[in-house]
């Protein structure tokens, strides 16, 4: 049975995820190599990559966790601003040699991804297109990220092949994944992880302790205005991994009907359709967010809504499936 | 009560007499006792009960005892005849387990005010047992020194520090190294609800087992306050390594292990890679060394990950996906060894080079007694 889960899994959502991100991605390093004229084509490619990643942000297995690929791709939360003075440091070196794909993929993970590219396309674009020798490393900047992007999202999509087959053949040969509920507990986390990710990394620090404490700049990609979208994007991600894109044999909300947990299916594929919903309704970003009426009290329900999911996928899911979870982890010592 | 002077003099002979490198009794040719390389350890089985299990490495089952409650950081006696497991903060239990006859010998039980915090080490003659307590009055990290035979707690002494936790035999037998946490908990409501975050100062002491005098001692810089000093290690000549829980926010990328030298001085931190660091999630949940005292082993069951590192370089060597995993062990029989378990019920034995090549056997699975493995391992015979 756990072995079915994993396959549709990865066969219906992730590993097709991650193809898509691979052709925004490419899209995205085509448009980059054209030049920075046209500043808004140049977002607008940022914004489809940025798109199809979030789907698959949540993911921390398989190829992506190889070679620092998913702190490379995107290095966040940055508390402690590196992407800044990693960033800042390398325009003033303007070394050419570093804009060469080998070599910037060796460099700094924070100069290497998408936050430094956001930086360059949202916070700094005047210096972009000032027309003197610094906007022009810039802009070869911003089409070296671009290609690093694409290089490790290809990198990614070339190598599923032999981690779907690692997760699909569980067995004593495999020290990765010795049984069928290994790979089906990685599945479950890619949820469970992600709305983690949601409700502690992109909500809780933004609210605050209250509508006069909002602190909308930790929140992610605040800079290019997109941060509900993200949350939206993750939402709907989760909830296709539950219904496997549809698929009524080994998906997650298949099984819970068939179980007779319709309720706790409606639960949690409801819920976060709900939630995706209204993300997307008050979004794209905090500051649209927060300057609407009630608007506070609107990412509160957000939050309870992907608190109420996350606590059925993270408890009752992994139960209904017999994933013991957390036993160390959550309530440590 | 014991006469406390008398019971420590026999304390400071044992030392003086039967010096006895840590580690040594799980590496010397025991007379008696199982034969077969062992590691003992609490663990939660298929029946949700908690329960002290002993397994050899073929992972079969040789004791599984039923515990009130959680157990946590397991001891064994230099002779490897015994061992004792603590009850899980703020639990007042510690069971005595009998490794010859492979049965539960006897319970202990803290007095009313104080509970153990998990974890406890052997004098070096193996009579007395010394474990970490709270006195959740006065909220000050406590050392209780218990008669093995007798069942009597005899002294106890003052850990300089708040929350004490894990607590090592130093090299010649006289001290104790203990990291103090420094997380105050206890509210009579909620007992493991932490009190004093913003004000934490964990800290290092080395503590004499003759009269509680603190002979060393060492925190971390005033920016690192909010990392609890929690589990510890110690490599054949005195070195500890110390790993960490980080309870500052989210992104701060704190250090999480350091190492403490043999002769007390200043900690030092082991400066991982940005990544890696982040990868355990401000969160290790246990340590330990290898035999050689050079490879160091941390499990974050946060993170999913166990992580090995050149001690005295503090290069990063290697990681391993361990879903929920926490409990190490060393594994005597070879350098680089160590033994790793989850609470995915998986326990495995673990071996890595210098290098950073990483081997990886399975000693066994989830099975009914041992569902999923609590925090912590030790491995003995």
């Amino acid at each position: 049975m756990a072995v079915g889960f994993v396959e549709s899994a990865l066969d219906r959502v992730i590993i097709p995820d991650y193809e898509r991100f691979a052709d925004a991605a490419e899209g995205f390093a085509t448009t980059a190599a054209g030049g920075c004229a046209d500043i808004e084509t140049l977002r607008a490619g940022f914004h489809d990559a940025m798109d199809a990643w979030q789907a698959v942000q949540a993911v921390r297995f398989g190829p992506v966790e190889r070679e620092e690929r998913h702190f490379r791709i995107q290095f966040w939360p940055d508390k402690r601003n590196l992407t800044a003075r990693h960033l800042g440091q390398f325009i003033q070196d303007a070394d050419e040699s570093a804009l060469a794909p080998e070599t910037l993929a060796a460099y700094s993970i924070a100069v290497q991804g998408f936050p430094a590219l956001e930086r360059l396309l949202f916070e700094d674009a005047e210096a972009l297109t000032a027309g003197n020798a610094e906007a022009d490393f810039r802009c070869r900047l911003v089409a070296a990220i671009a290609r690093n992007i694409a290089n490790i999202a290809a990198a990614i999509v070339a190598e599923w092949p032999e981690d779907r087959r690692l997760m699909t053949a569980p067995g004593p040969d495999n020290s990765a994944y010795r049984d069928g509920s290994e790979a089906l507990r990685a599945i479950h986390g890619v949820m469970s992880g992600g709305l983690d990710a949601v409700v502690m990394l992109k909500l809780e620090p933004v609210l605050g302790d209250g509508p006069e404490g909002v602190r909308a700049r930790l929140a992610e990609n605040w800079r290019s205005a997109r941060s509900l979208r993200n949350i939206a994007l993750n939402l709907r991600a989760a909830e296709r991994l539950f219904r496997a894109d549809g698929a009524a044999d080994y998906s997650f909300d298949g099984f819970l009907r068939a179980s007779e947990l319709g309720r706790l299916a409606d639960r949690i594929g409801g819920g976060l359709g709900d939630a995706a919903d209204r993300a997307h309704d008050i979004g794209p970003d905090f500051e649209t967010a927060f300057a609407a009426e009630g608007g506070y009290t609107g990412v509160l329900l957000l939050r309870d809504q992907v608190g109420g999911a996350r606590g059925a996928v993270s408890r009752d899911l992994a139960a209904a499936l017999g994933l013991t979870l957390g036993f160390n982890a959550l309530d440590g010592d | 009560m014991m006469d406390r002077r008398n019971a420590l003099r026999l304390i400071a002979a044992g030392g003086a007499v039967a010096t006895l490198a840590p580690g040594a009794g799980w590496s010397a040719e025991q007379a008696s006792g199982p034969a077969r390389r062992c590691v003992v350890g609490c663990a939660r089985g298929a029946d949700g009960r908690d329960r002290a299990v002993v397994t050899d490495i073929e992972g079969r089952v040789l004791m599984d005892i039923v515990l009130p409650d959680r157990g946590h950081g397991p001891s064994v006696s230099p002779d490897g005849r015994t061992a004792m497991v603590p009850a899980r903060r703020p639990g007042r239990f510690a069971a005595i387990l009998d490794l010859d006859a492979m049965r539960l010998a006897d319970m202990l039980e803290t007095p009313d005010g104080r509970h153990f915090m998990g974890h406890g080490v052997f004098s070096p003659d193996g009579r007395h047992w010394v474990a970490t307590e709270n006195d959740h009055v006065r909220g000050r990290g406590m050392l209780s020194v218990w008669d093995v035979k007798s069942r009597k707690r005899v002294a106890e002494y003052e850990t300089d520090g708040i929350g004490p936790h894990e607590i090592l035999l130093d090299p010649g037998g006289g001290s104790v190294t203990v990291a103090n946490g420094g997380i105050l908990t206890d509210r009579d409501d909620r007992p493991r609800e932490k009190l004093n975050i913003p004000t934490m100062k964990p800290n290092m002491r080395r503590i004499s087992l003759a009269d509680g005098a603190v002979m060393a001692g060492a925190s971390l810089s005033a920016d690192m306050h909010k990392v609890s000093l929690r589990h510890i290690d110690m490599a054949p000549d005195g070195t500890v390594l110390v790993a960490g829980q980080d309870q500052g926010p989210v992104g701060m990328d704190m250090p999480l292990l350091f190492v403490w030298p043999a002769d007390g001085g200043a900690l030092r931190t082991i400066e991982l890679p940005l990544t890696k660091t982040r990868a355990l999630v401000q969160y290790c949940g246990s340590v330990a060394l290898d035999r050689t005292g050079r490879i160091g082993a941390t499990a974050s069951p946060r993170g999913g990950v166990a992580m090995f590192v050149d001690v005295e370089s503090g290069a990063f060597l290697g990681q391993l996906r361990a879903p929920d995993g926490c409990g190490l062990a060393r594994d005597t029989r070879v350098d680089g060894g160590f033994f790793l378990s989850s609470g995915t019920g998986r326990l495995d034995a673990v071996r890595v080079d210098a290098e950073g090549t990483l081997r990886r056997e399975a000693v066994s699975g989830p099975n009914p007694t041992t569902a999923m493995w609590d925090n912590h391992l030790g491995a003995f015979g």
